[in-house]
């Protein structure tokens, strides 16, 4: 899923424990809730932070830049 | 023209100095051109400074610089009209520079490359290509992003500098271009066409501002078309603050400026981690309270158990209680009485013991062998005998026997 996926999804999950529910149904959307957020946190975490120049259009290869 | 020559050391060279030949030019331009001259041409670059205008007067495909000396007295244009300028051709000798030196500027209407813009816009928007609905959305969580510009300059150091103000994580590739000339266009459009194939998330193009023709690439028919057909979003951010270049109207989105490109493109990477766990919390807090409250449930239940057990128990306990000490009470009056009875049966046995009998005066007569006599059938006389007493007992000899005419003995040893 998509970060965005993730989140809505997670946004879901917190809405119906606030909503009421039993104690199981409850603790159950909790796991859930604590799973997606670990999801969230990962998919953001995927990009490295690189600034590059594209030195080969047609194979994506990159070098490092320096921005100054 | 004659060349001066020169002697030099008694040899004859043809050679002369700089300000001999900036002098000469002086010279034949003043003899030559016209003191005052009428000059066609599109304004651009136009700026003053200290009171003077300094601009390029150009055409399709010559310009030539300008000045305007105390330009407050004459028109002011704008970048890109079309104006006749009066004046003269001006050598400036220590410079060596050629300029225009303009006594007056006339407006004559639009700029032939604003007019030529004017008209490829129109067709193109008939056509649909800068339709909105037509247009692709900007990615919220573009974790690639792709920039389309000179690699030195203020441009990308700018839209760098904003995205890692936001977002530590996105990924940023540089491909380096010409962002203005002849060639830019072409060279714009061939790299675009590549990229839009190496799926980044967004497109952004950029360059400073300039004048019109500094810009004219981003007006070109053939990067619209390319831009138009691309599957990447693409953000457009063509130096003019006021005029949208082609490159701006036909993009996905356009940005005032490169910074405001980058704030478009990038997410804020620190709002999210937060919201993401402003959330966490407040499913915690959701889940704790509902443990809290089946907790307390729990206690509220037991306790009352507890308590209804406790009241049962202690009901019961009286009742134990109360049996136990009438049990007590009774076996205490039965062992009581028993022992009354028992002390009666005692005294009474006590009074019938032999030894009581014996201490009234009664002895028990013992014949020879120790065995006790209680008949007299069972003597015979000179018989030795013991006499047992309360007392004591004393040795006896049977002198004399007499027995009973009723009250036969009726014990077995005879």
């Amino acid at each position: 899923m998509s970060f965005e996926q993730l989140i809505q999804e997670l946004e879901k999950v917190v809405k119906q424990l606030e909503a009421g529910g039993s104690l199981d149904e409850s603790i159950e959307l909790f796991q859930r809730g604590l799973e997606l957020s670990r999801e969230c946190i990962a998919s953001l975490n995927q990009s490295k932070g690189k600034i590059s120049l594209l030195t080969d259009e047609l194979n994506n290869l990159t070098e490092e830049l320096k921005i100054d | 023209m004659g060349i001066i020559h020169k002697k030099v050391n008694a040899q004859e060279k043809n050679y002369i100095s700089v300000s001999e030949l900036n002098a000469a030019i002086k010279t034949v331009l003043l003899h030559t051109m016209e003191r005052s001259i009428l000059v066609f041409g599109e304004v651009s670059g136009f700026k003053i400074s200290g009171g003077h205008a300094y601009f390029t007067l150009k055409d399709k495909s010559s310009q030539i610089s300008c000045v305007c000396f105390s330009c407050s007295r004459t028109y002011i244009p704008k970048d890109g009209e079309s104006v006749i300028c009066e004046g003269a051709v001006d050598y400036w000798e220590k410079g060596g520079r050629l300029s225009f030196s303009v006594k007056s500027i006339e407006a004559v209407g639009k700029g032939i490359l604003y007019l030529e813009f004017e008209r490829l816009k129109a067709k193109l928007l008939g056509e649909g290509l800068f339709d909105a609905e037509k247009k692709k959305p900007i990615p919220a969580f573009a974790k690639n992003i792709l920039v389309v510009t000179s690699k030195t300059g203020a441009v990308i150091r700018d839209i760098v500098t904003t995205v890692r103000r936001k977002n530590p994580v996105v990924n940023i590739v540089v491909k380096d271009v010409k962002v203005q000339g002849a060639t830019a266009a072409a060279e714009i459009c061939e790299a675009l066409k590549k990229v839009d194939k190496l799926g980044y998330d967004v497109i952004i193009i950029a360059r400073g501002g300039g004048s019109l023709e500094d810009l004219a690439p981003f007006y070109d028919e053939n990067l619209v078309r390319v831009i138009f057909a691309m599957k990447t979003p693409v953000i457009s951010a063509v130096g003019h603050e006021t005029d949208f270049s082609l490159c701006d109207l036909v993009a996905d989105a356009r940005a005032a400026t490169p910074t405001a490109a980058a704030e478009l493109a990038a997410y804020d990477y620190y709002a999210l981690i937060n919201n993401v766990s402003a959330l966490l919390n407040r499913a915690q807090r959701s889940a704790a309270s509902k443990f809290k409250l089946a907790v307390s449930r729990v206690k509220l239940a037991g306790g009352a158990l507890a308590a209804r057990l406790n009241a049962k128990h202690a009901a019961s306990q009286n009742r134990v209680r109360f049996l136990a000490f009438e049990a007590s009470k009774k076996l205490q009056n039965t062992f009581t009485d028993k022992a009354h009875r028992l002390e009666k049966l005692n005294i009474a046995l006590d009074n019938l013991s032999p030894l009581k009998i014996l201490e009234t005066g009664y002895f028990k007569v013992l014949n020879k062998f120790g065995e006790s006599v209680s008949c007299v059938k069972a003597l015979t006389v000179g018989d030795k005998v013991t006499a047992v007493g309360g007392d004591g007992r004393f040795a006896a000899t049977v002198d004399e026997i007499k027995m009973n005419e009723e009250n036969p003995c009726i014990s077995q040893e005879v």
